[in-house]
């Protein structure tokens, strides 16, 4: 009997449709196969479709990504995000008018039009690759054993979950379970104060089938707030804060950029609109398709959206008539401040702009920052600090522009 | 045979189309090909690590590229609607079959998802219990549980007399 059900299901398979595909596909997916490398690196990193977005671990959302972006693992493939730092959350808060008045002789609209026009100026260039090297700083909050920990625990959780029926209730016990262990991992402090700074170099392909690379854990260094810190470091067992030596992931999935959840190739973010007024109107309308369940704490506001598009973008490929137009977006929207010269963690010096966002619980949001080079339009550098004061993330652009090859830098 | 070009080769003429069959009841066509291409571009660098039968595993790596992938999901998730959209591929032009699949697809229309891929992975791929459980991210009990209550439905529908029969044996 199962034999006639099974071939009536069967017989629901498009096999039309696949025997096309099939054709049409072989000659080139054979091709595209044999022209890659096929010796795996003992450090090799499951290609990870989308670009990682260096945001500020906050607890609970980014505990539950962790969780869930481990469990998906085939046997035989590992996965792990493509940089060594910690975080992967949407520090969306809506900036309910939150606005500070701007001090009167240099506000930021005019610091917005000002880098409108200058990176108007830019004469457009191209490249196979976009690249880009950022360097990021931030506080240590767990060592790299600690790291280790809270993947074992990941692992734990998936074995156990294959136990049991992935949609019981079992299922849901453990998995609150295990993100509360992972919350207390998080939260334990280790008894000295220091930051680290790691580079990692992108290679975005522009074409189509085109692969792009990241290279990771470039020049790490690590400073501790005092000597006392470095001693207390060193009682602790000298634990290491680190990753000790840079990892090369390749990709041959397309990488995107992102605005709020729509995806990007590079491609496409070339032919973003250059006028402001259609730039304008693509974002409200990108904004008006989210939906509230794939944002942390709702949708955010549309000052809040057009603010993280650009520190996103303005890293990556646009044109200088689009970059010019999402400056001149920015220069519009409410709540953004100017906080005169700043210094960025490089040390480069650049026109800081800051949006606070208060807080869903009301205990004092976080600040964060675009630091632009007025000389050039170009972004220095995105910086978030949270409400409590203690450091947050920093984040400067060492270099970005168009090269032709894989592993080749601007003005080589 | 050692070139692992020619292995390769093997392995994709071989499993190329049951993958898309699968990419397909989760995404658009062009998407489906692109997920199919990916996954056995993974199969290529780990080609000397393949387990045998490799079906099961190259599943799981497409299973994976649609989650890891914030795929635009088709705007109905259910498999019995993919299915029914994509009927018109479906083979058989006889006159019964077609009947048939009408029927087939109105039964699935009223299952669960996970008791349609259960059968679906029977069919299509006749992965047993064990294969067919890591493929669908559950345990094999579960599975044949599924499988099982997806079958029954369907042969009801198939055969009413064969229902009576069944219903007195419950």
């Amino acid at each position: 009997m199962n034999d006639s059900v099974d071939d009536m299901v069967t017989s629901l398979r498009p096999d039309a449709l696949i025997d096309d595909s099939y054709r049409r596909r072989r000659e080139r997916d054979l091709a595209h196969a044999f022209r890659t490398p096929r010796v795996p690196e003992p450090s090799r990193r499951f290609p990870v479709p989308q670009r990682r977005r260096p945001l500020l671990l906050i607890a609970g959302t980014a505990v539950a990504g962790l969780a869930a972006a481990v469990i998906a693992v085939p046997q035989l493939v590992s996965t792990g995000s493509p940089s060594g730092a910690v975080g992967a959350v949407r520090s969306s808060v809506s900036a309910s008018g939150g606005a500070s008045t701007a001090p009167r002789r240099l506000d930021a609209r005019s610091v917005l039009l000002a880098a409108a026009a200058t990176a108007a100026r830019e004469p457009a260039a191209s490249g196979a690759y976009w690249y880009t090297r950022e360097r990021t700083v931030q506080p240590v909050r767990q060592t790299t054993k600690d790291n280790a920990d809270v993947k074992a625990l990941a692992r734990e959780l998936e074995d156990k979950l294959k136990e049991v029926d992935s949609d019981s209730g079992e299922a849901a016990a453990l998995r609150k379970e295990y993100r509360q262990k992972i919350i207390e991992l998080r939260s334990r402090k280790p008894p000295f104060s220091a930051t680290t700074a790691v580079s990692q170099d992108s290679w975005y392909a522009r074409e189509k089938g085109g692969s792009s690379r990241t290279v990771v854990n470039l020049d790490p260094k690590v400073t501790f707030a005092s000597d006392a810190d470095e001693q207390k470091w060193k009682e602790a067992g000298s634990p290491s804060l680190t990753e000790d030596k840079p990892t090369t992931s390749d990709y041959d999935i397309q990488l995107y950029f992102s605005i709020g959840t729509h995806r990007y190739t590079v491609r496409q973010l070339l032919d973003l609109p250059t006028d402001k007024g259609e730039l304008e109107s693509l974002l409200r309308r990108l904004r008006g398709e989210e939906a509230d369940k794939d944002w942390g704490d709702g949708v955010p506001d549309f000052t809040d959206y057009v603010w993280s598009t650009a520190q996103d973008l303005l890293s990556g490929p646009l044109s200088p008539g689009t970059r010019a137009a999402l400056y001149r977006v920015l220069a519009e929207q409410p709540g953004i401040t100017t906080l005169g010269e700043v210094t960025d963690a490089l040390g480069r010096t650049g026109q800081g702009l800051a949006l606070k966002r208060a807080d869903k619980g009301g205990e004092g949001g976080d600040e964060s920052r675009l630091i632009v080079d007025d000389g050039t339009g170009r972004l220095l550098g995105y910086e978030v600090r949270s409400g409590e004061g203690s450091d947050g993330l920093r984040l400067a652009y060492e270099g970005m522009g168009w090269v032709d090859r894989l592993g080749e830098h601007p003005g080589d | 045979m050692d070139d692992p070009q020619e292995r390769f080769t093997n392995l994709y003429d071989r499993h190329y189309r049951s993958v898309l069959g699968y990419a397909l009841l989760r995404a658009e066509r062009a998407m489906a090909e692109d997920l199919a291409s990916e996954t056995f571009l993974v199969a290529w660098r780990r080609l000397d690590d393949l387990p045998d039968p490799p079906l099961p595993w190259l599943l799981g790596v497409t299973r994976n590229l649609l989650r890891n992938q914030r795929v635009r999901r088709l705007r109905s998730e259910e498999l019995a609607a993919r299915l029914a959209e994509m009927s018109s591929f479906a083979e058989g032009d006889v006159a019964d079959r077609v009947t048939d699949r009408h029927s087939a697809l109105a039964v699935l229309a009223g299952m669960r998802d996970k008791d349609v891929e259960a059968v679906v992975l029977a069919s299509w791929y006749g992965l047993t219990p064990a294969e067919a459980a890591q493929v669908a991210g559950c345990t094999a009990r579960t599975y044949s549980v599924r499988l099982h209550r997806a079958r029954r439905r369907l042969e009801r529908a198939l055969n009413p007399a064969l229902s009576i029969t069944l219903q007195e044996q419950a």
